[in-house]
């Protein structure tokens, strides 16, 4: 089209202005879509803080005990007939499980005390579903049988424990009594999690089980893990509902890692919000900066205009021929911006980001306290770059309409 | 001077867009300046102050192990005087300091309750209930019943950990806790209050016992674990570090007491400050954005009145006066901007004062531990208007500075070469 042509050949003229208003919406662009992997890595990790190293995918738990489990209580346990396990384990998206004893306690090591949560686990199905075992940074996993605990580094530094030292569990039992479990520190780990560096003392079921008079293979919650963490919300559905033709008594429920990770979801959402916000201010400043750019080509061109509207041109095609050299000067800031932005994605993916120096334990916050990745999302770059180009030709239009309109004759006598 | 008025005004009346454009910038900007600016002051003040009151003090002063391990909550490294001549004694000696006028005491201990099979743990906060009340207003936190009296084992609860236990003010409850010779032992309280002070963090952990039912029940006999000292605003923490420090060198004690002005107790604090700095950055950004909006549609405005100027300045009228005319024009779309803006964002902001924002589904299960209020009430505050508006004027004066010098440059003979 010899529209086109024509706008591409005046582009080429302007060199200068053409670039610096293209970088300046390169630029914008590219913050965009670092800022948005940034958030996505974020968010990325914080799942996985959850779903590798606490809550895993699923976690199935009695109705009544999801509803008090934040009080650790010994009351409506879990405990699964073995055929109805193998149902469950045997589902094509189930890659592993493992049940844990959850419990209130005080630690003490005869100086001082501090309250935690102890979580009795079952040694193998743990170290193979989860990222427990390969984050011990000294001493090593426990033994079966051994009255040994794992405990985050933070909570060993703060208590003064080393590999080997001994410490206590003061608990309070089924039977409404204390009792104390006597522990040796077998292993520390080191997690991006600061709920589990901080709060948490892994020790074998079985010894929990025993020091709570808990009976039998009853346990808080039974998590599983799945090939894929999208795959967990239907799942648990089709689980409950296997569960449901149990007794009604028992009233064993799936719980997705979703309904455990409410806040995070929340979080997740509020930044998606603000991330549109932080989108529209910048993208409304790239539109400043093209209309000016704009302005001051036409007002430059004002003889150039009147000579084609002498020609023939309609006050329509001209501005349509105006936009459209502002929309190429979008199209050229945007590929700009989506090389740079994606050069920018690769080192944060490939080198990432540790924004967390120098807070360690200073937010209570349930983000991962990991190096941050960025994450890919193709989604993001097309959109960006459809928006920018969009935006620019719009943007050129008022001030192409305001330049087209001149009257020729005036115009040509200057 | 009064003709350029004129002809400034009249001007903006005849192009009308030009000026609906460039106002409506203004007006934006500055709207969102002030209603930010105000939700931010606001909750930032509270924030401050709700860490200054429950946390820090202006200056938090606590033994250096403890506070290397301090989720420990540890009793053995406490305060216990200067050169250990107990708590009592230097609390007089550091009252007597002119940059202090208040010290409360502290002695916070880990306790848990235990029904059936369950346990909850708390946090004990051994205080001095009239300076508390006096230094900090601490009685307004009281819902029901009244504050524990010293010498008598009384205790108040935030609110929510009560319910939680299943108690009334007036019953009796049972506490068990490590005293500082790392014995079991449990005390029984009389519940004489119920405390709220907005704040999970408190309402939901904490209870407030004399602190010398304290002492006695952990056998700490004149000792705190921190001591927070107050002077008389918040600006005076340097000055009162410095004060309390030289003591401490000469009483030989500077190596084993930390003092921590409440700026640096990092945390929360720090967080918003560098978050105040990040909407500065902002803000700039958005009158950079409606300067950008002014300063083309004046460039507009003055290609199609090149005539005009031309003119002007072919009967005489100086650059000078021509730069004095935009900017005028500036000037006067500035006020105007302002004024509204100023109006609606201030209308905002006062409505919002009295009715609040509440965060508290956005902040979700993080309001649990934090000090940041979940209801934000904006401070109205004229300054923040004032500001606002001057800025708003001043900006958009500015940005016409720049195409009308570019005006004033044109050569008459130039302008005029069409007049027929």
């Amino acid at each position: 089209m010899l529209i086109l042509k024509i706008a591409l050949r005046n582009l080429a003229r302007h060199k200068k202005r053409t670039i610096f208003t293209a970088i300046v919406i390169a630029v914008a662009i590219c913050f965009y879509v670092f800022a948005d992997a940034l958030i996505l890595g974020m968010m990325d990790s914080s799942y996985e803080n959850i779903t590798e190293y606490e809550f895993g995918h699923i976690q199935l738990m009695s109705g009544e005990y999801w509803e008090e489990k934040d009080d650790l209580p010994l009351q409506n346990l879990i405990s699964l007939e073995e055929d109805t396990l193998a149902r469950i384990t045997d589902r094509p998206e189930v890659t592993g499980y493992a049940p844990r004893l959850d419990f209130s306690a005080e630690m003490t090591d005869g100086r001082d005390s501090i309250p935690l949560i102890g979580r009795g686990i079952d040694l193998e199905q743990e170290a193979s579903n989860f990222r427990i075992k390969d984050s011990i940074i000294e001493g090593s996993y426990f033994e079966a049988g051994q009255p040994e605990a794992v405990i985050g580094q933070s909570l060993a530094e703060d208590m003064e424990l080393e590999v080997g030292d001994f410490f206590m569990l003061i608990v309070r039992t089924r039977g409404e009594a204390f009792n104390v479990i006597d522990l040796i520190v077998a292993g520390i780990i080191n997690t991006p999690n600061p709920y589990i560096n901080d709060n948490v003392v892994f020790l074998p079921i079985d010894l929990a089980r025993d020091a709570l008079l808990v009976e039998g293979d009853q346990a808080s919650h039974i998590s599983l893990k799945l090939t894929g963490r999208e795959l967990a919300a239907d799942s648990s559905t089709e689980i409950s509902e296997l569960l449901a033709s149990g007794p009604a008594s028992e009233n064993y429920q799936a719980y997705s890692w979703e309904e455990g990770a409410e806040d995070l979801i929340v979080m997740q959402e509020y930044s998606d919000m603000v991330l549109i916000l932080v989108l529209g201010v910048i993208l409304l400043l790239a539109m400043a900066g093209i209309a000016n750019t704009v302005i001051l080509s036409v007002i430059e061109r004002f003889k150039e205009i009147g000579m084609m509207k002498a020609m023939g041109m309609k006050v329509k095609e001209v501005t349509f021929l105006i936009g459209l050299e502002a929309a190429g000067i979008g199209i050229l800031g945007g590929i700009l911006g989506v090389i740079l932005g994606a050069g920018a994605v690769y080192l944060l993916s490939t080198y990432g980001i540790n924004i967390y120096a120098g807070m360690e334990g200073e937010l209570d916050l349930p983000i991962s306290m990991a190096v941050i990745y960025g994450s890919w999302k193709p989604g993001t770059f097309i959109f960006v770059f459809v928006y920018s180009v969009v935006v620019s030709f719009i943007s050129g239009l008022m001030p192409a309409y305001w330049g087209a309109k001149k009257n020729p004759v005036d115009i040509l006598h200057e | 001077m009064r003709s350029i008025l004129a002809i400034a005004l009249r001007n903006l009346r005849r192009h009308k867009l030009r000026t609906l454009l460039s106002i409506s910038a203004i007006i934006i900007a500055v709207i969102i300046g002030i209603f930010y600016r105000s939700i931010l002051i606001a909750y930032s003040e509270s924030t401050f102050e709700n860490f200054i009151q429950l946390e820090s003090g202006h200056v938090r002063l606590v033994d250096e192990e403890y506070a290397r391990r301090e989720r420990v909550l540890s009793l053995q490294n406490t305060v216990d005087g200067f050169a250990g001549e107990g708590l009592e004694a230097m609390m007089a000696t550091l009252k007597a300091e002119e940059a202090i006028t208040g010290i409360l005491p502290r002695l916070r201990f880990p306790a848990f309750y235990t029904e059936g099979d369950e346990m909850e743990h708390m946090l004990g906060w051994g205080v001095d209930i009239e300076g508390e009340v006096e230094e900090i207003d601490f009685g307004r936190h009281l819902a029901e019943g009244r504050l524990p009296e010293s010498g008598n084992r009384e205790i108040a609860f935030g609110h929510s950990l009560l319910d939680e236990l299943n108690r009334q003010v007036g019953d009796r409850i049972t506490l068990l806790y490590n005293t500082s010779y790392n014995s079991l032992q449990g005390s029984t309280f009389t519940i004489t209050g119920k405390i709220d002070t907005g704040l999970p963090y408190f309402d939901a952990n904490i209870f407030v016992t004399p602190l010398d039912q304290a002492q006695d029940i952990l056998d700490m006999p004149d000792q705190a674990t921190e001591l927070l000292l107050f002077g008389s605003n918040r600006d005076q923490d340097s000055s009162i570090v410095s004060a309390v420090s030289s003591k401490l060198e000469t009483d030989g004690d500077s190596g084993r007491y930390q003092l921590t002005s409440w700026r640096d107790s990092g945390g929360i604090v720090q967080w918003l400050m560098a978050y105040q700095r990040i909407i500065f950055v902002v803000m700039a950004g958005i009158v950079f954005l409606a300067s950008l909006i002014i300063i083309n549609t004046l460039m507009m405005v003055i290609k199609e009145r090149k005539k005009e100027i031309g003119t002007m300045a072919s009967l005489g009228l100086k650059d000078k006066e021509i730069v004095m005319l935009f900017t005028c024009e500036g000037a006067l779309m500035g006020i105007l901007g302002s004024v509204i803006g100023a109006i609606i964002g201030g209308g905002l902001t006062a409505y919002f004062s009295v009715v609040g924002l509440d965060f508290t589904e956005v902040m979700g299960s993080m309001g649990d531990s934090t000090l940041i209020d979940a209801v934000v009430f904006p401070t109205f505050s004229l300054e923040n208007l004032l500001v606002a508006m001057v800025l708003g004027i001043i900006v958009s004066t500015i940005a016409c500075i720049i195409p009308a010098r570019q005006a004033a440059k044109v050569e008459p003979s130039e302008a005029m070469r069409d007049l027929k």
